[in-house]
């Protein structure tokens, strides 16, 4: 069965979905502070959409809780954050564009004192480097929010939608 | 006074006059020809001069006032001579000016509505209109006439259309074509459906599809504030049912939606599924035929691409419909044909998809061939026997977790789906049984919990295709499986789920397989905690499964034994007879309906003695008093749920009420006496207990088992009203002196009980002498108790009856309710129980778990709470308003924030615009920094109220606004300046709510909220960094959202 012209890889391995996370004893509890945790930051981008297919980006298993690096030095402290995701095939051409995407989303909800840094999973892409070093690169992802097109397909992706059933 | 006949002859010869005297005249006119003075010949002759006056505009009125006379005449006024008069004379006029033919349709309108009009005059007024009249260049109304015309045409006259041959549908097509008034085209297409049933359509059939199928899609869209009531979805439908009315349109139509199925826009895609679907219903499999591969391809094409959940549902009913269209009626070689030739197709593109079942398309291919099992028994039986095989042997050879788990998911569906056949179950399934029940039994055992799970769901879907034994080895996997306690607790409640749907299915699997099992577990009496976590996990599953007389009749009895046994037993027993008491009475609910079980219950086990004498001796006999009313509300709730079976309680209430009140029994009834004769220490514990006593301080528990039989009760007779009295002097007792927590807590809650009874017989008492007599007494009582001097234990309880008995007058409807309200709301100034009073307000809107409900069969009148808020509301904001006492502004503020939650969105929106403002305030921090400096010399608990107050108002408006925030659109600047500080320095709850009000905000319109957006935004970006992850979530959730307001690609 073939889909569409457009679409590099229309079978791609689904993945399930990781369980909501489960409640703490201390969640409730003001007098405990909460540090950032891995999980935290994957829940942030677990359901940003896949710009071709109709799923999110942890039932293609692009981004991953073992992906996802933070130290964090509690409130006032300084940290970082580094996550790593891996396109599904080598030469996808979406890489940037999902890369772009989890950048922005973790640029939204991240408190300015945690260093962010998206990468490729070593290994996983053909051109690696060069979009690391896009995604690295501050000036040009803000020169990528301020195009409407390109923030339209971002947008688009991050926007909140009902999770489709396995 | 009525005119002469030569009076109303000279006024029409002097037409034409303003309308307004036209209108006279006509008034005149019809009063005479009904009488009979006048005739019709006599009006047009009288009409002569303006009728063939040189103006067209007075031709024009003459003509109109002839036809508001025909339209005002009754039906069957007219005879046939005199109908081929007027018909010839306005067919004639038909070649008049253009301005006078607007009325010549409207009397043409008049004369086909008559009855006593002959073929041959319907004929010619149709051929004179398609002769003479281009109808598009006329106005709406116009051609709204003549549409009107052609529809009594159809349904009165079609036996005389069918002379006019061909040329009718031909005329009917050039009249219409080019229509654009959606008003217009809902009547035309209402008529296509009438026009294809009642007169062949001949060559012209296609002409008459092109008319109406120009229209599809329908993209209209309803003006603002649509001043004609045509929705979009009144054209939609109307459409699609006439492009759905005939057989003859399907070489016409299919093609047409194929077209539409191929193209971009979405909707037009659903439109075209959805009408298909319409069409498969009248369409043959002769009709669909040649359409099916192209068909199948577009369709297929829809469910791959996953654009949506609701396009994925059409395409799949469409292809569903397609199916059963072609099994449809006596099949040809020709049809069977094409269907085998779909269904091979549709095995050869999606089974391979089937074999990886770790990827995408797995579950879009496993829908695509589920919806042709279910559509006819072919294709089931094609699709099953190639796929089941496969899917069970896969589910073996695939280790991997998700394939396995996806695997188990498909093969449940297939074989859930294949059992709808009978024939299916015994040829295709049943030959495969052992290879896929092995498949699921094994899943089943695998170690990995997801793949237990789908298994189980799978072996829900699949039950019906199991033959009984196997369902009988499938109770039996399943209970060991259940009884595992290393098992999840989702597993477990899916088990039994499944458990529960074999047991409809076959009850003695139940019986035989599952019941022993779980009450050889039961008796096992090993106190640890695993034990217990398992025997609850038994009662549980109990519950569900009991529901045949066979089951009841081994299971009641035992656990009954049970209980009375932990009961007698140590007091860390009585945690477990709680449990057996609560396990009964859902068995109770469950199976009383049944009239075997409930001959078994009442009259064998007779429940209700059963329930009492079990009472009378947990409360001689129970060692922890503490937990005892824990105990006796079970039994109480059991007592409930047995006596309202019982169709006439009226004696056993009667003789209860005699023993409680006067300590003997005037007459002697059934139950009750011979409860009294097994056990002759009630008669006291009721008569002692109600008025308490020293001597047997446990007898006023004796409370709960009233509470049974009165609210139990379908209806109670006026004696009932005896009791009152004795239930107040229970409510306000002496002061409780109780040393320990425990048991000071266990007696206020047999008071609060007793409250409660007694606003439920007060509501349940007939209207009459002794309904009156009674709240008269209450309200003397209660008021003498709410006085200023009174302590304020004994005026805590009076408000408590008060706030109780004012729910149940209001739930009745009775007038009294208003002077107790009003008491209610002066106390809300009273400095002692203010704040008290304030919270009870939300007694009474909310719902109590079973008090006053329907279940316990309460005098409930419709719209109570609407009633009771409307008049309450404003009042209460009026005192919020007006008083100074920050106090008492606090308690007001209170009282409409705890009836907010318990009320219907649709009648709080009504009032949405006044209680904003009041919410706001409620809001507003620094009111409540100055009630926290007022409060230091209050209560703790009244200085705690204004963080509580700020809480329960913003989680009032954060359900209110996520419901619809559309009343907040002019609030917005205020809202978001106070929400603001809220998200930061705020205790958590606050902070999340706070969070969770901004959210809902983005559901304004963009233009209301944009110019707040980068106030927001940055503004919450402190809450990103706060110390609570709950917070953090609330917060990322918030601003993500916000960041879209008015962004490309966002809101």
């Amino acid at each position: 069965m073939s889909g569409q012209g457009g679409l590099e890889n229309i079978n791609p391995q689904v993945y399930s979905r990781a369980a909501i996370r489960p409640e703490g004893p201390n969640d409730w509890n003001d007098d405990v502070p909460d540090l950032f945790d891995a999980r935290e930051i994957f829940d942030l981008i677990r359901h940003i959409r896949d710009p071709e297919h109709p799923l999110s980006l942890e039932e293609l298993n692009v981004v991953e809780e073992s992906a996802c690096e933070v130290e964090d030095m509690g409130e006032g402290g300084q940290g970082k954050v580094v996550v790593h995701f891996t396109p599904t095939i080598p030469h996808c051409s979406m890489a940037s564009l999902i890369g772009l995407s989890i950048r922005l989303k973790l640029l939204q909800t991240l408190p300015a004192r945690l260093k962010v840094d998206v990468r490729i999973t070593p290994g996983t892409h053909a051109s690696e480097l060069a979009i690391n070093k896009q995604l690295a690169d501050k000036e040009r992802v803000a020169a990528a929010v301020e195009n409407p097109q390109l923030l339209e397909v971002t947008n688009k992706c991050l926007a909140p939608h009902q999770a489709s059933p396995a | 006074m009525s005119l002469t006949k030569t009076q109303v002859l000279q006024k029409l010869g002097k037409l034409p006059n303003s309308v307004q005297e036209a209108d006279l005249i006509l008034k005149d006119v019809i009063h005479s020809v009904c009488s009979g003075e006048l005739s019709l010949d006599e009006v047009v002759e009288g009409l002569s001069s303006s009728l063939t006056h040189t103006s067209p505009a007075e031709r024009g009125a003459g003509t109109r006032l002839l036809a508001d006379l025909l339209h005002s005449l009754p039906s069957s006024s007219l005879n046939t001579a005199q109908i081929t008069f007027l018909v010839s004379f306005f067919v004639d006029r038909l070649k008049d000016h253009h301005s006078v033919i607007p009325n010549v349709f409207y009397a043409c309108l008049a004369l086909v509505k008559q009855e006593m009009i002959d073929g041959e005059d319907v004929r010619k007024l149709i051929q004179g209109i398609f002769r003479e009249v281009q109808c598009q260049s006329h106005i709406m109304s116009d051609r709204r006439n003549i549409y009107t015309f052609f529809k009594y045409c159809i349904l009165n006259k079609h036996q005389d259309l069918e002379a006019l041959g061909t040329d009718f549908i031909l005329g009917l097509v050039t009249a219409v074509d080019g229509e654009r008034d959606p008003r217009n085209l809902v009547l035309v297409f209402s008529l296509v459906p009438v026009i294809v049933q009642s007169i062949p359509t001949g060559p012209f059939t296609e002409d008459l599809f092109e008319v109406v199928a120009a229209y599809f899609p329908i993209d209209f869209v309803p003006p603002v504030n649509d001043p004609y009531g045509i929705s979009q979805e009144d054209l939609v439908l109307g459409l699609r049912r006439a492009l759905a009315s005939t057989p003859l349109f399907a070489p016409y139509c299919l093609p047409l939606l194929q077209e539409k199925l191929d193209s971009d826009i979405n909707s037009a895609k659903l439109d075209a599924l959805h009408t298909l679907v319409s069409c498969c219903e009248i369409y043959s499999g002769e009709d669909i035929r040649p359409y099916v591969i192209p068909l199948w391809h577009s369709i297929r094409r829809e469910v791959v691409d996953g654009i949506g959940e609701g396009m994925e549902q059409a395409a799949l009913s469409a292809l569903t419909a397609v199916v059963t269209t072609l099994d449809k009626g006596p099949i040809s070689p020709v049809v069977l044909q094409a269907t085998q030739s779909l269904v091979q197709m549709s095995l050869n593109e999606c089974v391979p998809h089937l074999t990886t079942p770790e990827q995408r398309l797995v579950f879009p291919s496993a829908r695509l061939l589920l919806a042709l099992v279910v559509a006819a028994e072919g294709p089931a039986t094609t699709v099953s026997t190639a796929v089941v095989p496969l899917l069970a042997e896969q589910s073996r050879t695939k280790k991997e977790e998700t394939a396995q788990r996806n695997t188990i998911i498909i093969l449940g569906k297939f074989l859930g789906a294949g059992a709808a056949f009978p024939d299916l179950l015994t040829g295709g399934l049943g030959q495969h049984e052992e290879v896929w029940w092995t498949a699921l039994s094994l899943a089943l055992s695998q170690p990995v919990p997801q793949v237990q799970e789908a298994a189980v769901v799978a072996l829900t879907a699949a039950l019906p295709a199991l033959s009984n034994h196997r369902l009988s080895a499938a109770a039996t996997t399943l209970t060991s499986a259940l009884l595992d306690s290393q098992r999840q607790e989702k597993l477990k409640s899916s088990i039994v789920n499944c458990l529960a749907a074999l047991g409809r299915l076959h009850p003695s699997a139940i019986l035989d397989h599952v019941l022993p099992h779980l009450l050889v577990e039961m008796e096992r009496d090993v106190c640890d905690n695993d034990q217990w976590v398992k025997e609850v996990q038994v009662l549980d599953t109990l519950a569900v499964l009991t529901l045949a007389h066979s089951q009841v009749s081994q299971v009641l009895p035992l656990l009954w034994d049970r209980t009375k046994a932990s009961l007698a037993k140590k007091p860390g027993e009585i945690e477990r007879a709680i449990h057996y008491l609560s396990c009964v009475r859902k068995i109770l609910v469950n199976t009383l309906e049944e009239p075997e079980c409930r001959e078994y219950i009442i009259n064998e086990w007779c429940g209700i003695k059963q329930t009492m004498a079990l009472a009378v001796s947990t409360i001689w006999e129970c060692q922890d008093t503490a937990k005892l009313p824990s105990v006796m509300a079970e039994l109480s709730a059991i007592c409930r749920v047995l006596l309202a079976t019982v169709s006439e309680p009226h004696g056993l209430v009667e003789s209860l009420v005699s023993v409680a009140i006067g300590g003997s029994v005037v007459q002697s009834s059934g139950v009750l006496s011979e409860v009294l004769a097994a056990h002759p220490k009630v008669t006291t514990l009721l008569f002692t207990g109600l008025i308490g006593n020293e001597d047997s301080p446990r007898a006023e528990y004796m409370v709960y088992m009233t509470e049974g039989v009165l609210m139990g009760a379908r209806s109670l007779p006026e004696s009932a009203a005896g009791i009152l009295g004795q239930l107040r002097k229970v409510v306000w007792g002496p002061e409780l002196e109780e040393k320990s927590e425990g048991a000071r807590e266990g007696k206020q809650e047999v008071r609060r009980v007793a409250a409660i009874l007694h606003a439920s017989v007060i509501n349940k008492l007939p209207k009459g002498v002794s309904l009156t007599k009674s709240l008269e007494e209450t309200w003397s009582d209660v008021m003498r108790e709410l006085e200023a001097g009174v302590s304020k234990g004994k005026r805590r309880w009076a408000l408590t009856i008060a706030t109780w008995t004012c729910k149940a007058l209001i739930l009745r409807g009775a007038e009294e309710w208003k002077q107790w309200c009003t008491r209610m709301q002066e106390l809300l100034s009273d400095p002692l129980i203010g704040m008290e009073a304030a919270h009870n307000f939300g007694t009474i809107v909310k719902d109590h778990n079973y008090a006053l409900t329907s279940h316990t069969h309460a005098n409930i009148r419709l719209l109570h709470k609407q009633r009771f808020f409307e008049s309450v509301v404003g009042p209460l904001v009026e005192l919020f308003s007006t008083t100074n006492d920050i106090k008492t502004k606090s308690c007001a503020l209170v009282a409409i924030a705890s009836l907010l939650p318990w009320l219907p969105h649709i009648v709080l929106n009504a009032h949405i615009q006044k209680l904003l403002p009041v919410l706001l305030q409620g809001l507003n921090t620094s009111d409540f920094s100055k009630i926290g400096e007022a409060s230091i010399n209050m209560e703790r608990h009244d200085a705690r109220c204004g963080s509580e107050t700020r809480l329960s108002t913003l989680t009032t408006l954060a359900s209110l606004l996520k419901q619809n925030a559309s009343p907040a659109e002019r609030h917005t600047s205020t809202l978001i300046s106070f929400l603001m500080p809220l998200t930061t320095y705020h205790p958590l709850t606050v902070r999340v709510k706070a969070l969770e009000c901004l959210a809902a905000l983005v559901t304004l319109p963009v233009s209301v909220i944009l110019p707040y957006r980068n106030e927001v935004v940055r503004g919450l970006r402190s809450a990103l960094d706060d110390r609570k992850r709950v917070v953090r979530q609330a917060a990322t959730h918030t601003r993500s959202l916000w960041i879209l307001v008015g962004a490309p690609g966002g809101f």
